[in-house]
């Protein structure tokens, strides 16, 4: 029996009723494609920045079809950036590698694991055998979990013998580290995002907050709305959109903002801004190589006036005053930077001349008042940082050169104690300053591309071509996979489990919530698989899975300042991270450190001082001074522009995510340089344009964009671009301390193409 | 009783099929009229469409740099002449309202696009 003419008629027609009212038909209702599609939302971070935002990934017939801001995240609330918006869609993106690649005659063929792996250990075996240990090098990142850094570490350094293991965290938070660990004794922030939101003073500097971190600008945006009084306070050579909620901006010269902080502390003590009960029971003071006294310290800065400081950094004089003024007022103050402070080769002492400001007014250690560097990679702090991944350091913030710090290591690794050497090994430029002479025979490199965000690049490309090199990343092409000799699928963000730790010390979970794509593997797998195949699988056979490798680390952790004991998977599961120190799975974890409420604060020894840096041998943190210099290469006759580099709101790094979302490259679709109306007019450019920017390492051409951001005598350059690297321009002398490069201001010229 | 079964099945089936109609139709929504796609789209509308672009400039949105591209897509490779309201979800999940309990049909019903302010 069918349905007459007439009788479907009237079926439209009850459909038509039906959708005009609004019911929606079966198909789109959730509830009816659940049930059909089985659709899941899994809990996880976001793979981009040190924000470290928590993220529902919707997941549909194994695919990962949607994304939203996971509103019960105390970090974000629910609020994304417009990078992650779209970071479902790279999970299948079109460079996504599924399957091995090794070089044969020239070019990247299709390879089976077997055959690549087997390639990847007889270079190494045979790298070890004939020149040692130290012939080979392990390259990782601030964006791998913690679980693979350790695991590298482990088999690098522990198994293998070198110590040559470091990250791309050393391009941009080591001087953050080396100023934590010099003033405070310990690494990482003392406190945590909840200062912004009692925050009256935010010191902005060498951050452009609103592009770098997104959500951490909009919680300092919502701070002013709710309490105008709020001020922030921003020193950077540009303008940029952060400026947008500016109420006073130096505007310096690039490289000469030492000068600026040390002014605002002459005028901070001047003035009587200090808290010298604070300073009197929690701080010491140092030129860097003694002890002084805080009266050295004063006739140190009395060089430093205002007019001096103005000089130096072509700022206002009254402005500096004003700064140091409004720092010193205010109830409560936040200082925060990123690479602008960082990425210098004076990066430490900067980091030190700003925790200054916060120990002589008291304003740290208490709610709304920190010295807050902020991270740059999702899991610098977690997985490198943390998980020891740099040639100095073992996992639980520990060092290679600390005899007792190598003995727990070793037992925990099941190894000999001598197997971990006490000396440092190479830190990223020696490294490839190494591979460029070809003393590092194979190089392994994981979730980074060295290739694109080096500085100096054409120092180091043959070098990388000529030596072994086997990658794992998720991509390919990117500079790095290109020129490699094996290329290894590794799994992607939410095709494998494991933690990530961010800005404010918080560790979370991240779900698996897919399959790996194709052939490819978690980065940990493959780790383990070299292992064995090195002969080392008795230490590592072991591990059923992600969950055991976090197991072991948290052992590293026990007991140390950073004891992540209490953060178990169970736990993580449960809750949106916890912050470290949490001793015990019962703990809440940490807001601030250093204080009652830290479960490592000796109250004892501490004797009724508000702080105590339990790091410190006498429990004081360190004011420095440290002398104004200036950056390693100035601008001269020859090349009288200085250049600094940066990002972009809708890019990440190297583009190999954020490059294959259309809507994001349609933001900014090609290379530009920032050029001053004035200069520009001086030299007779027009925006859009073609000029040369010249530095004495090379040449990009590039279009203009006039604009009134960089100060006049300034260009800025973003590095995304493969197709126009930035870094054949930057320069790479590095920081003494730290061993970061000075990517932040060198000297070019422009040229009219 | 089987002739009712058949009406109601045909009903289903028409609805079923209209709505994959609709989503169609929502898929290839009006193109976006070809251009440099050198540029980014702040920098073709500023001269087209700048009354648009001024009200976007001074929204909360325009205050963050969440561009155009986020409402609308690319432009070459996807675009949406008007976005639906899940987009808005993503970076606001908290406000993941229930549209029926308060009577509206969208976001946009009281959040004026370009302008993002309530009601004007």
């Amino acid at each position: 029996m069918g349905i007459t003419r007439r009788e479907f008629i009237r079926a439209s027609a009850l459909s038509a009723a039906i959708a005009s009212i609004g019911v929606e038909p079966l198909f789109k209702n959730k509830l009816f494609s659940a049930s059909l599609l089985a659709e899941t939302w899994h809990k996880t971070v976001c793979r981009y920045c040190g924000v470290g935002c928590g993220v529902m990934l919707g997941v549909r017939d194994g695919k990962a079809f949607a994304i939203k801001g996971d509103k019960n995240n105390t970090v974000n609330k629910g609020l994304l950036c417009v990078k992650a918006f779209y970071l479902h869609k790279v999970v299948t993106a079109k460079n996504r590698l599924t399957y091995p690649l090794v070089r044969k005659d020239g070019k990247l063929v299709r390879s089976t694991w077997d055959d690549a792996m087997n390639l990847v250990t007889s270079k190494f075996k045979e790298a070890i055998e004939q020149n040692g240990p130290d012939s080979v090098a392990f390259y990782g990142s601030g964006q791998a979990l913690t679980e693979e850094t350790y695991l590298a570490n482990k088999l690098f350094k522990g198994h293998i013998g070198t110590n040559n293991l470091d990250g791309n965290p050393r391009l941009c938070m080591a001087s953050a580290v080396g100023g934590y660990l010099s003033s405070f004794g310990g690494d990482e922030p003392v406190g945590s995002y909840d200062d912004i939101d009692e925050c009256d003073l935010f010191l902005l500097i060498g951050s452009n907050t609103s592009e770098a971190h997104p959500v951490i600008y909009d919680r300092i945006v919502e701070r002013k709305k709710k309490n105008p009084q709020t001020k922030v306070v921003i020193i950077d050579p540009r303008q940029t959109p952060t400026n947008k909620i500016a109420d006073l901006h130096l505007q310096m010269i690039p490289g000469y903002d030492l000068s600026i902080i040390h002014a605002m502390a002459r005028i901070i003590i001047n003035e009587g801004y200090t808290d010298e009960e604070f300073i009197k029971g929690c701080v010491n003071f140092s030129d860097g190589q003694n002890p002084i006294t805080y009266d050295d310290y004063k006739k140190f800065l009395e060089k430093y006036t205002p007019e001096y400081a103005a000089s130096q950094c072509g700022v206002k004089a009254d402005d500096i005053v004003q700064a140091a003024r409004m720092f010193g007022k205010a109830r409560t103050a936040m200082s925060m930077w990123t690479m602008g402070v960082n990425q210098r080769i004076t990066g430490v002492w900067l980091n030190n001349l700003i925790h200054n400001l916060h120990l002589l007014t008291g304003k740290l250690g208490k709610l709304g008042s920190d010295s807050f560097s902020l991270t740059g990679q999702p899991n610098a702090c977690g997985g490198v940082r943390e998980g020891g991944g740099l040639s100095h350091l073992l996992p639980g913030h520990r060092s290679v050169e600390n005899e007792q710090h190598r003995k727990e290591i070793a037992e925990i690794w099941n190894v000999p104690v001598e197997k971990i050497q006490p000396k440092p090994g190479k830190h990223t430029i020696a490294m490839f300053e190494a591979v460029a002479k070809g003393e590092i025979k194979a190089l392994y490199v994981m979730c980074t591309n060295p290739a694109h965000s080096l500085p100096n690049l054409n120092k180091y490309l043959k070098g990388i071509q000529d030596t072994f090199l086997v990658v794992a990343d998720a991509f390919h092409p990117t500079e790095t996979t290109k020129i490699a000799d094996v290329v290894l699928p590794a799994a992607f963000w939410c095709e494998k489990e494991g933690v990530y730790g961010n800005t404010e010390r918080r560790s979370q979970h991240l779900a698996k919530a897919t399959k790996p794509l194709g052939e490819a593997k978690w980065d940990g797998d493959i780790l383990i698989d070299l292992a064995e195949r090195l002969g080392y699988g008795k230490n590592f056979e072991h591990y059923k899975g992600p969950e055991d490798v976090w197991n072991e680390y948290l052992k590293c952790t026990k007991g140390r300042g950073l004891d992540l004991s209490g953060a178990t998977y169970a736990r993580l599961k449960e809750v949106r991270g916890l912050r470290w120190p949490v001793p015990t799975t019962d703990h809440p974890g940490t807001q601030i450190r250093f204080v009652e409420g830290d479960p490592l604060f000796p109250k004892e020894k501490a004797a009724g001082k508000r702080m105590y840096f339990y790091y410190k041998p006498d429990g004081k943190a360190v004011i420095f001074a440290r002398p104004d210099k200036g950056p390693q290469e100035p601008t001269d006759a020859e090349y009288p522009i200085a250049l600094t580099t940066g990002r972009i709101l809708e890019q990440w790094h190297t583009m190999t995510m954020t490059g294959q979302n259309p809507e994001l490259v349609r933001a900014a679709p090609k290379p530009y340089v920032e050029i001053n109306p004035q200069n520009a007019k001086e030299l007779g450019v027009k925006n859009k344009d073609f000029v040369n920017i010249v530095t004495r390492r090379g040449s990009l051409k590039l279009e203009a964009r006039v604009i009134d951001r960089p100060r006049k005598g300034t260009i800025f350059i973003p590095f995304h671009w493969p197709e126009s690297l930035t870094n054949l321009l930057t320069i790479d002398a590095v920081d003494p301390g730290s061993r970061e490069p000075e990517y932040k201001v060198c000297a070019a010229r422009i040229e009219k193409a | 009783m089987k002739k009712n079964l058949i009406f109601s099945v045909t009903v289903v089936c028409i609805l079923f099929l209209s709505s994959l109609t609709v989503n169609a139709q929502q898929k290839i929504s009006k193109k976006h009229t070809k251009v440099d796609w050198n540029q980014s789209c702040e920098e073709c509308h500023q001269t087209k469409t700048p009354k648009v672009v001024s009200k976007w400039k001074f929204s909360k949105h325009g205050d963050a740099n969440v561009g155009c591209f986020i409402c609308h897509g690319d432009g070459e490779e996807e675009f949406y002449s008007k976005p639906k309201s899940d987009r808005c979800i993503t970076c606001h999940s908290s406000q993941d309202v229930d549209f029926k309990r308060i009577k509206v049909t969208s976001c946009f019903f009281c959040h004026v696009g370009h302008s993002l302010k309530f009601h004007k």
